[in-house]
């Protein structure tokens, strides 16, 4: 008889650590470290002890004088502690070009003609080996091997009053890694340093375990950002200095979901959809006891309600969204108290700073513009709402309305959906399991107006070196084709990982470029771009040989939608439509979505 | 805010109406003050013409993307395109011409109005089918996906779950020379699903001739009949879509040197020149 079954060992979390084999990190000299010495070992579970997460889940990196450690704006998904040297937090903006990025640049009308008329007859034609001058970016192999962008002349571009000092035993970086936020400052090495670069899985066990790192790093953020944040939040203002800082003290930080969401996302969007949202993290669910306000800070929540035996989907929240504050409303004007009208569900990874009920109760509801303003406004929500939903006949026999008020702005267009149409209901579903919500300028074409000219394809390739940026194929959603151009993502999780920095988000634009001088081909970003957006190109010179390094290897770029940034008419695709088929849209604009959608 | 299609159809319409009104009691003051009218009429014929020409180099040409999309450009074609077809009734004086030059010129302007009307039908009600069928398939991979099929029609032939006489028959007579062959011409004009019914219809009388384990190979056969068809129809519709578009660019350069060779030839004969 045959065997049926292979045994295999079972995948580990640990079976490929962080540190590269060849230099594993030496655990005994990092336990000496004063951050890991004032941690209870015993505190840590056994399956995942403390030795084991330095062992596996940190690296030992050297530095250089001037190099780069973080870019302000970049995403990472590590921090780092120094274990010696100085690095140096630099307190201004520095120019994109400094930190090895590609500053955006319109194009005049001459120039655009000049590149027309000395267009090269093969595509993707790039000028290697420009000296460091015209690159406007030093870069160099560190002893690890990896290639580091360094500063030159630092004290001429930063003077000392722009740097601050960190020295051996400080931690930076936790906050961005910990809540997939861009960095907030450039750190550069000062001298010769050496950290210990800890990834965020590891960060996030060793603040589960060892108190005085939560606390360093809640108070660190309390301490810095959040007061911040709130101050920016609509729903605080109002609020004078005491009671925001009452607030600020009891403010829970949550995060639900895979940080990596990206990891697993192709097999993710197979499942059926049902099984999908069952997969999702639950933060609330409908008819469970009220946990407090939500805001959320990095991610999309997914808002349901039951139906029969599944969940419809009614909305999608992201960034700044908030929920809960309905049911406090309403437990503040009646007493009573009122469960989840929604189940929120965490799409990838979602940060929450929670707000329990009796702050929102004590401080944010008498600043509230009027009680009886804000229940006449609920109860027009509400209205839309029951309307709505009583005008289907499922809604009759299997779907409940909420039987509160909708304070939150999002049940605006909760009550706005046309729950009656399938199609909307498909198309809504479709859009959050595909995860294409995440879109800031997602490419959609109506397949109904487009007739397969190809012109948007043309026009992209003639402004972009003779290949189109995208590929006129992708997911269709009723008859709306969202294509595999690059979306310039709310998470754009193809950032994490470009060892040079190439790739990064234009501050004042909030488009995802590549900056060709520095990218050096490794394909991370590509990779790591759960929708397939970004492709790697072989790339030939002025004579249109193919480029080859020494081992005969092809040359290869990353390429991927810029947005036509330095064309002054916008996006080359969009205006080559003739059939206005296609358009560049913000996927968390639901109502400009909803609009184009159903022209 | 994002307008509504029907919205814009009406406020265009009704600003060709106005111009067009406009035009006509001008033509119309010119005739009555015993000016003749068909040079003014003319001109603007062909200043309507150049511009209807002109969308193709903005096409063409990337620099000039900052005058404007692509989609107020056509809308501009569309609407000057009308414009000029009531236009060249006034000029001609609503009957047919009567010199040679006059006669090819007003017989090329009608076929570039005609295939520009279809173009416009065509081009609204075409993509509806296409999206219809499912599946995207772009033009130029269409041999791609043809071979394709066959390589998945040559592995079920030698599948050894396959090895059955009748099925192989079918497969190496009726099928690879349907998956291999193009579609005949009036296919390609007015494509239908003759010839995939009919091929469907023979896998479902040869059920009753196959084991119950070759009978298993009878589904993908009729998906592998269906993909090819859907291949044929997407073809023939999208190659409709790009032949109208190619005629009304060809034709667009045949008209406007006869209109140029009109002018002059009015004018020599005018004695204007």
């Amino acid at each position: 008889m045959t065997n049926t079954v292979k045994i295999t060992a079972r995948p580990q979390r640990w079976d490929q650590p962080f540190a590269d084999a060849a230099q594993p990190c030496d655990v005994s000299s990092l336990l000496a470290l004063p951050l890991f010495r004032a941690m209870d070992a015993q505190a840590f579970p056994p399956q995942i002890p403390l030795e084991g997460i330095l062992r596996n889940d940190t690296r030992v990196v050297d530095f250089e004088d001037g190099d780069i450690i973080i870019r302000e704006g970049d995403y990472g998904g590590s921090a780092f502690l120094i274990i010696s040297g100085t690095v140096g937090v630099v307190l201004k903006s520095l120019p994109s070009r400094l930190l090895g990025r590609s500053e955006p640049r319109t194009r005049s009308f001459a120039e655009s003609v000049r590149e027309w008329w000395n267009r090269s007859p093969v595509a993707e034609v790039r000028q290697l080996g420009r000296s460091a001058a015209d690159r406007n970016v030093a870069s160099r192999r560190g002893r690890d091997g990896q290639v580091r962008v360094y500063l030159q002349d630092i004290p001429r571009i930063i003077s000392p009053q722009e740097i601050e000092s960190m020295s051996a035993g400080e931690l930076f970086g936790e906050m961005a890694a910990l809540t997939r936020s861009p960095r907030s400052a450039t750190v550069i090495a000062q001298g010769r340093c050496r950290l210990l670069e800890i990834r965020w899985q590891g960060l996030r066990e060793l603040m589960k375990h060892a108190p005085q790192l939560r606390d360093y790093t809640a108070q660190q953020y309390r301490q810095h950002s959040l007061q911040v944040h709130l101050r920016e939040t609509p729903l605080f203002h109002g609020l004078d200095d005491a009671a925001l800082e009452a607030v600020t003290r009891s403010v829970q930080f949550q995060s639900f979901g895979d940080f990596e969401w990206h990891q697993p996302f192709r097999e993710a969007i197979r499942q059926d959809t049902n099984r999908q949202i069952d997969s999702e993290p639950l933060i609330a669910q409908e008819g469970d006891y009220l946990g407090g306000l939500y805001m959320i800070r990095s991610g999309f929540v997914r808002v349901s309600r039951r139906r029969g035996a599944g969940h419809q989907t009614l909305t999608y929240l992201g960034k700044g969204d908030y929920f809960g504050f309905s049911e406090i409303m309403e437990l503040a004007s009646t007493g009573a108290n009122v469960p989840w009208q929604h189940s929120f569900r965490a799409i990838g990874y979602v940060d929450l700073l929670l707000v329990p009920t009796t702050q929102v109760m004590q401080f944010i509801l008498p600043n509230w513009p009027t009680p009886e303003e804000a229940v006449s406004r609920g109860r027009e929500n509400a209205a839309r709402v029951s309307q709505t939903l009583a005008g289907t006949a499922l809604a009759k026999q299997t779907f409940t309305a909420p039987t509160i008020n909708l304070h939150e702005p999002w049940g605006r267009s909760v009550a706005q959906q046309p729950q009656s149409a399938p199609a909307h209901q498909q198309r809504l579903e479709q859009f959050v399991q595909q995860r294409l919500i995440n879109g800031e300028q997602a490419m959609l074409i109506d397949l109904d107006r487009c007739t397969r000219c190809d012109d948007c394809v043309r026009a992209c390739a003639e402004t972009h070196q003779g290949n189109p940026r995208f590929v006129r194929t992708g997911p269709i959603v009723g008859h709306h084709m969202v294509a595999h151009a690059c979306m310039h993502c709310t998470d754009p999780v193809c950032l994490i990982g470009c060892p040079t920095g190439a790739i990064g988000r234009e501050h004042a634009t909030g488009v995802v470029q590549i900056n060709d001088d520095t990218c050096i081909g490794c394909g991370t970003c590509a990779q790591s771009c759960p929708y397939d957006n970004i492709r790697m190109v072989e790339i030939f010179d002025d004579a249109f040989r193919q480029q080859v390094d020494e081992r005969q290897l092809p040359i290869l770029k990353a390429t991927k939608c810029d947005l036509c940034v330095d064309q002054s008419g916008g996006p080359a695709c969009v205006n080559a439509c003739p059939h206005d088929a296609m358009v560049r849209i913000n996927m968390r604009e639901t109502d400009v979505l909803s609009q184009w959608l159903d022209r | 805010m994002i307008e509504p299609f029907w919205r814009r159809r009406v406020r265009h319409a009704l600003l060709l109406l106005l111009v067009g009104l406009v035009l006509f009691m001008w033509l119309s003051w010119q005739a009555a003050q015993l000016v003749r009218a068909s040079f003014t009429s003319g001109y603007v014929l062909l200043f309507l013409i150049l511009v209807l020409a002109a969308y193709r180099w903005r096409k063409r040409w990337p620099p000039l993307q900052r005058l404007g999309s692509s989609a107020t450009w056509l809308q501009i074609h569309i609407y000057v395109g009308l414009a000029a077809f009531a236009l060249f009734w006034l000029h001609v004086g609503f009957r047919w011409p009567l010199g040679a030059l006059e006669q090819i010129l007003a017989t090329v302007f009608l076929l570039i109005c005609g295939s520009g009307f279809y173009g416009l039908y065509v081009t609204r009600t075409v993509p509806r089918k296409l999206t219809a069928i499912g599946g995207e398939v772009i033009f130029e991979q269409i041999p791609v996906h043809r071979r394709q099929l066959v390589q998945r029609a040559e592995a079920l032939a030698l599948d050894p779950k396959n090895q059955c006489d009748i099925l192989l028959s079918f497969i190496e007579q009726r099928l690879l020379p349907f998956l291999t062959r193009g579609r005949s011409l009036s296919y390609l004009a007015f494509p239908n699903g003759k010839t995939r019914r009919a091929l469907l219809s023979e896998v479902e009388n040869l059920k009753r001739y196959l084991t119950p384990d070759h009978q298993a190979c009878t589904p993908p056969l009729q998906r592998l009949i269906q993909d090819k068809d859907d291949l044929d129809f997407h073809q023939a519709l999208q190659g409709r879509l790009k032949g109208w578009l190619f005629i009304h660019v060809c034709l667009t350069g045949v008209l406007l040197a006869l209109a140029i060779l009109h002018t002059l030839l009015v004018h020599v004969f005018q004695g204007s020149l």
